[in-house]
């Protein structure tokens, strides 16, 4: 079976759920008021706290959605998370990026979470991307594509979907984190605690199994 | 549409897939329902960043300063005297091959208080010369606490010994069957 024809339409449409994020920031240092937030947090302040959690609330929820595919799950993975964080922070060196250390506890609170659930990850996630397809039929009308492309492109994502729920978790891990756009592949090794080598290559392989399945 | 063509139309898809599935942005009332579950008091260090390590480093550097410049205790005064009498028997007792060293020092460090009842022995004029051609007599440091040595005897009042016979030897007479 071959693959069918994608056009540029489609892609964009499906490419218009999520933007590719613009944050992906190396591991380097936290920037001045990041620092002087996570400061203010060490010596009690829970104002200087929330507004660490307003900063990195967005990505640490998508990090967990990443492990667990479901949003309850993930809500309540980044919500253990800050407090472990706040409870951790005088054990904060500032080593790392104050983003980094968070996302690292929020990472291993999602695993924790998905290895208690013993649910296969792949149910949640079908069942939150039959929502997403649902929703994603009713755009179709109003896109400029014609509706037979876009139907072969909403088949073609549905197979991807499948697929990579299929794939080992360490592969489908380094290819869902890669493709959010929140995460550098160093900050991706860090949380995963792997090489950056590592890293690279499970998402290339991840895309090189998908493509082989996909086109087979 | 060519092969290359299709796979890089294949990865996008794959990558557009792949971030749809965390593209999603977290419920407006997470930032409340995080700050709501904090714990009351601030954030604490583990215990090893409290005084608790501090104090006890410091009890352990005294305790070491202590023990390093504990000076020795004197030995007690039994021991005292029993070590001058064997020191003065070792020097005297060279020349009398009847007596050995170590018998003197034994007996007197084991009876300290009558060796120090004991009157040093008179020299004759023979023995004071050839004890100033003798090795200087021992001298016991006090570093290292040597205790006297103490025996204690113990009586035994009667020990019977039961006499233990041999138990008799019985061969039992081998059986004939007739005509063997």
């Amino acid at each position: 079976m071959s693959t069918p024809p994608v056009t540029t339409a489609a892609l964009s449409y499906m490419a218009g759920f999520a933007e590719p994020d613009d944050t992906a920031s190396a591991v380097g240092r936290d920037e001045p008021e990041v620092r002087r937030l996570v400061e203010a947090a060490r010596a009690g302040s829970r104002e200087a706290f929330g507004d660490l959690v307003a900063l990195h609330q967005r990505v640490v929820f998508r990090t967990a959605l990443a492990a667990l595919g479901s949003r309850e799950d993930a809500e309540d993975a980044a919500q253990d998370a800050f407090v472990m964080a706040w409870r951790k922070l005088t054990g904060f060196r500032g080593d790392a990026m104050f983003r980094t250390w968070l996302l690292t506890i929020v990472w291993r609170k999602a695993l924790d979470k998905r290895r208690a659930r013993g649910v296969w990850w792949s149910r949640t996630q079908s069942a939150g991307w039959q929502e997403d397809d649902a929703a994603s039929l009713e755009r179709i009308a109003t896109d400029d594509a014609s509706p037979e492309a876009l139907a072969v492109a909403s088949n073609l994502a549905g197979r991807v979907r499948d697929e990579i729920a299929q794939l080992s978790p360490k592969l489908r891990d380094a290819l869902v984190l890669a493709a959010t756009g929140e995460h550098s592949y160093e900050e991706i090794g860090r949380m995963l605690g792997i090489p950056l080598g590592t890293v690279k290559w499970r998402v290339s392989e991840a895309r090189r199994v998908l493509r082989t399945k996909v086109e087979r | 549409m060519t092969d290359s063509t299709r796979s890089t139309s294949l990865d996008e898809v794959i990558a557009t897939v792949a971030r749809q599935m965390t593209a999603a942005s977290p419920s407006a009332e997470l930032h409340a329902r995080i700050i709501a579950s904090l714990p009351v008091s601030t954030p604490r260090g583990g215990w090893w960043r409290g005084p608790v390590p501090a104090l006890a480093s410091a009890a352990v550097v005294v305790i070491a300063i202590g023990l390093a410049w504990k000076r020795p205790s004197p030995l007690p005064p039994h021991a005292i005297e029993a070590t001058k009498i064997a020191s003065l028997a070792a020097t005297s007792i060279s020349e009398s091959a009847s007596t050995s060293l170590v018998s003197a020092v034994t007996s007197a460090s084991s009876t300290p208080q009558t060796a120090a009842r004991e009157e040093p022995p008179q020299l004759s004029a023979a023995e004071q010369e050839w004890q100033a051609r003798a090795i200087p007599s021992l001298s016991v440091p006090n570093a290292l606490e040597i205790q006297a040595l103490t025996t204690t005897t113990q009586t035994i009042s009667e020990i019977r010994f039961d006499a233990i016979g041999p138990a008799p030897l019985v061969i039992p007479a081998l059986r004939t069957s007739g005509g063997q």
